[in-house]
């Protein structure tokens, strides 16, 4: 071999080594990354370990997107019923004072312990029956305001460790003032735990396996991270649908929004046989889509997006949606009857 | 003289042929072949760090790590290691044939089938170290655009990378074996990349499992993209085989045909032209 063939040998293998050794380090830097890692927001802390479902939508990025421009007389019956929602409940504008939201969803069980355990009294099985899902809410907000218009409508404004919180002696619902631009919504006993203090008990950071999504998903516009069950509960799948799925433990959904919309489905399998069936689960559904696709224009630049990936346990499912698409899948525009003007406090 | 063993008459040839193959007219062809995706990536990352957005689909961005897992099948897999495999592996002999220089070779007191190997050998160091640091600076390049991680995606690369290398290994072999057995090596090669795996693999059936392609496009951890009906077609019938089978069918095919290669170069007698 002549010392020109050595040297061209020994070039390609050194771009080679230093290019695996520099994704080796990013690998582990990726790996060992703790605490809150950038893009994740800070409220995370305040959802337990435990947590079966977390929710993250920036709601600025998405009020302010083209898409929701685009959209606005598709969706404005569901949008302002939710901004109508919030304003009832605590005066609040969703589409103005409001940053990013944060929500966690408990499991029955961790609930269920919670509560007392000798005898399932009314309030067990109130707990175990409703949903235990808490909502942190960060924006810019006028605490006297809110508290004022709370006042109006009949609340009263307690102190719970430092905090002022206010409980809706109905419905058990509460908001408590965590700081001036973080409020948190929800059932009663989650708001006075969150107002404790952040990190008493252990908190999400300290679960590797859903960390490792939510780092993943973070930087997205919207983005679900949870345990397979309570997110197939929550979408109401068919017993038949959730049976035919292979064994999936931890499942994550994440969208980027502006013009149009980017989005990846990422589940972690019990093992890589699971894995694998499920890809090939998924292949046959998105081959049939793709064949049944074909005959609708409007889908077919979303359906050629879809890239199946994923290995080991991994399996992960990517596509985009143009603006088009949208318009066609979001429901017509009827005419709706004319809303009742937005509580204001007096 | 003392007869030297099989593994060092290989060694000796494959020390020969590096050389030869690395500056010879096929390596202007190899560099283009490798250097496009690595053009391609150096285009979509300047216009990612000039602020432009890279890749849209109808409006909405699409991440580094899906257009990486497009490049990777389409150019790559498809394309860049079933080419070279064919131009490098069908002229392992016809190149001595055609340039008769194999007599020079043959008359050396090295077993024939050491000849073949030796420069398979060589074929696998010359490709493998010019393919493989272009997928990972091709991957280096795209990964990031879109908000996509190295770190996360790395594991996705090493299997890429190793999918790669099983490829070039099993098709060098299989067109080492067509070298040795054709006149005209490089057309049946082509003909084999692009008639008859491609057909193979849209036929419903049993068809698929007799090309290199069924196996190796199994092991690939990104979904094939489907552009097309045909594509489309070709996955709705896919029964991909698992990774152990498909990992035991490649090395089966590679260690029969370098087999057969060898076999057919120790008994073959070659005409060389006048």
């Amino acid at each position: 071999m002549t010392s020109k063939s050595r040297y061209f040998l020994l070039t390609s293998a050194v771009v080679l080594a230093v290019g695996l050794g520099g994704g080796l380090m990013a690998y582990l830097a990726y790996q060992r990354t703790s605490g809150i890692p950038a893009g994740v927001p800070e409220e995370i802390t305040y959802v337990p370990a435990n947590a079966a479902v977390v929710v993250y939508a920036n709601v600025r990025a998405l009020m302010s997107s083209d898409l929701r421009r685009e959209l606005m007389p598709a969706i404005e019956h569901g949008s302002r019923k939710g901004r109508q929602m919030m304003n009832d409940f605590a005066g609040i504008d969703l589409e103005k004072q409001v940053d990013h939201v944060v929500a966690y969803m408990e499991p029955s069980n961790a609930a269920d312990a919670a509560a007392d355990k000798a005898t399932p009294s009314l309030e067990t099985l109130h707990n175990v029956l409703t949903p235990q899902a808490l909502m942190l809410v960060q924006g810019t907000f006028d605490q006297a305001r809110i508290e004022q218009f709370i006042r109006d409508k009949g609340g009263v404004i307690d102190t719970h460790n430092g905090h002022h919180i206010s409980v809706h002696q109905d419905t058990e619902h509460a908001i408590g003032f965590l700081r001036p631009d973080l409020l948190v919504v929800g059932r009663a006993r989650l708001v006075r735990r969150a107002l404790d203090a952040p990190g008493q008990a252990q908190d999400l950071t300290t679960n590797d396996e859903v960390m490792r999504l939510v780092r993943d998903a973070s930087g997205s516009t919207v983005w679900v991270v949870g345990h397979f069950d309570a997110v197939s509960r929550g979408l109401k799948l068919p017993g038949s649908v959730s049976g035919q799925v292979p064994p999936v433990r931890l499942v994550s959904a994440r969208a980027t929004i502006n013009g149009g919309v980017t989005a990846t489905i990422r589940a972690e399998a019990s093992d890589a046989t699971a894995a694998e069936q499920l890809r090939e689960v998924v292949r046959g559904f998105v081959a049939l889509a793709r064949l049944q696709g074909g005959k609708q224009p409007q889908f077919d630049a979303a359906l050629k997006s879809i890239a199946l990936s994923g290995t080991g346990k991994t399996v992960q499912l990517s596509f985009a949606i143009s603006p088009e698409t949208l318009r066609a899948l979001a429901p017509p525009h009827h005419s709706l009857p004319p809303s009742p003007p937005p509580s204001t406090p007096q | 003289m003392k007869r030297p063993s099989f593994a060092t008459a290989a060694f000796r040839v494959f020390d020969i042929s590096v050389g030869q193959m690395l500056w010879s007219r096929r390596t202007v062809f190899m560099a283009l072949t490798v250097g496009a995706p690595v053009a391609i990536a150096i285009v979509l990352r300047t216009i990612h760090e000039m602020g432009m957005p890279v890749l849209r689909v109808n409006g909405a961005p699409v991440s580094g790590e899906v257009i990486f897992g497009g490049l990777f099948w389409l150019l790559y897999l498809r394309f860049v290691v079933p080419v070279l495999g064919a131009f490098y592996g069908t002229s392992l002999m016809s190149d001595e044939v055609e340039d008769r220089t194999l007599t020079y070779l043959f008359t050396r007191p090295v077993p024939r089938g050491a000849v073949i190997i030796g420069k398979y050998l060589a074929y696998l160091v010359c490709t493998e170290l010019v393919v493989l640091p272009s997928v990972t600076a091709a991957y280096f390049l795209i990964t990031p655009l879109g908000g996509g991680s190295i770190g996360a995606a790395f594991p996705v690369l090493l299997t890429d990378l190793g999918i790669l290398a099983i490829g070039l290994v099993a098709y060098g072999a299989v067109f080492a074996l067509i070298g040795a057995l054709v006149p005209r090596p490089l057309v049946a090669g082509l003909l084999l990349v692009f008639g008859w795996e491609q057909i193979a693999l849209l036929v419903p059936g049993y068809l698929r499992r007799f090309t290199v392609a069924h196996y190796l496009q199994s092991l690939a951890p990104q979904a094939m993209p489907q552009n097309d009906t045909m594509a489309a077609i070709q996955s709705l019938f896919a029964e991909p085989p698992s990774a152990a089978s498909s990992l035991i069918s490649l090395a089966g095919i590679t260690l029969v045909a370098l087999w057969l290669a060898a076999r057919t170069v120790e008994r073959r007698d070659y005409v060389l032209d006048q």
